[in-house]
């Protein structure tokens, strides 16, 4: 009876090492290199977090482009050189700029972080086509467009409600609308599209599963 | 669908199981097990060949064109 089991556990093993031999190298490869981009996304995401919480807890001129933390510059379009003008005159009413214009931009740059994050989780386990990468693929696509939008809309929102909240000097209610909104747009719908194509190539793949 | 596989007539009409087809045409129960519950998209001439071989029948008798009500009316 132990010998049987013995075999029996030996075929199993020799079966999966079968598998794991049929498994093509693309494969081999899309598994590899999704681990070393998941484990830059985790790097990049803990220096984000971390150069934003610096610069938010530190409150100072953070409203420049070039504010930087050692060499790693927070990349933050709500602080870059177009918005500086719109920054100071928030600074001059005694408002910290930085946390009001960049926590958007933040928050949405890591929500991408975080699909993508997920996403290569998956793609390390060799999920490629699955349900469920899509579902990823489209929240980073949903995520991108809906920022390109806000983005646009953010300093007319910003002034608005600072306008209506405080006594300081009016600020100018105004909307940005360049060549960086618009490909952020772009990318966002492009996603989009493409975790379109990846949700018919999954129901082509299911299907291919129910060819006898 | 119209297509309605008898797979499980043409085993019970021979006595045979499931696994036996299996070992005999080299094919994973599973994917027979799709295929007799009639889930499958497609059928390969390679597949429907051994199963041929190994029930001998024809394809005809494995597969059974019926037509769906959808289908009536629409060519009525």
């Amino acid at each position: 009876m132990i010998i049987i089991i013995i075999i029996t556990k030996k075929i199993i093993a020799i079966r999966m090492s079968d598998k794991d031999s049929k498994k093509t190298q693309t494969i081999h490869r899309i598994i590899r290199l999704s681990k070393i981009t998941k484990l830059m996304i985790l790097i990049g995401g803990a220096i984000h977090i971390s150069v934003f919480l610096f610069f938010v807890g530190l409150n100072s001129d953070a409203v420049q482009s070039k504010q930087s933390f050692g060499d790693n510059n927070v990349n933050l379009s709500a602080i870059s050189e177009k918005w500086s003008s719109y920054a100071s005159s928030l600074e001059s009413s005694g408002l910290n700029s930085f946390w009001i214009l960049g926590t958007v931009d933040f928050i949405a740059q890591l929500f991408v972080l975080f699909f993508l994050f997920k996403l290569f989780c998956l793609y390390e386990k060799g999920e490629i086509f699955m349900a469920q990468s899509c579902r990823y693929l489209q929240l980073i696509g949903i995520t991108l467009f809906s920022y390109g939008i806000v983005m646009i809309f953010l300093p007319s929102a910003v002034s608005f409600i600072i306008n209506l909240l405080f006594e300081f000097p009016k600020l100018e209610v105004n909307y940005y609308f360049g060549s960086a909104e618009l490909t952020q747009l772009i990318w966002g719908a492009v996603i989009l599209v493409i975790s379109s194509i990846m949700k018919e190539a999954c129901t082509m793949k299911d299907e291919q599963g129910l060819v006898i | 669908m119209a297509i309605i596989v008898n797979l499980d007539v043409m085993l019970a009409q021979r006595k045979l199981k499931l696994k036996d087809l299996s070992k005999q045409i080299d094919i994973t129960i599973q994917n027979l097990s799709v295929l007799k519950s009639g889930k499958a998209k497609a059928i390969r001439f390679t597949t429907l060949d051994a199963i041929c071989e190994a029930l001998d029948c024809c394809p005809g008798d494995i597969l059974q064109y019926q037509a769906d009500n959808n289908t009536e009316m629409e060519q009525d």
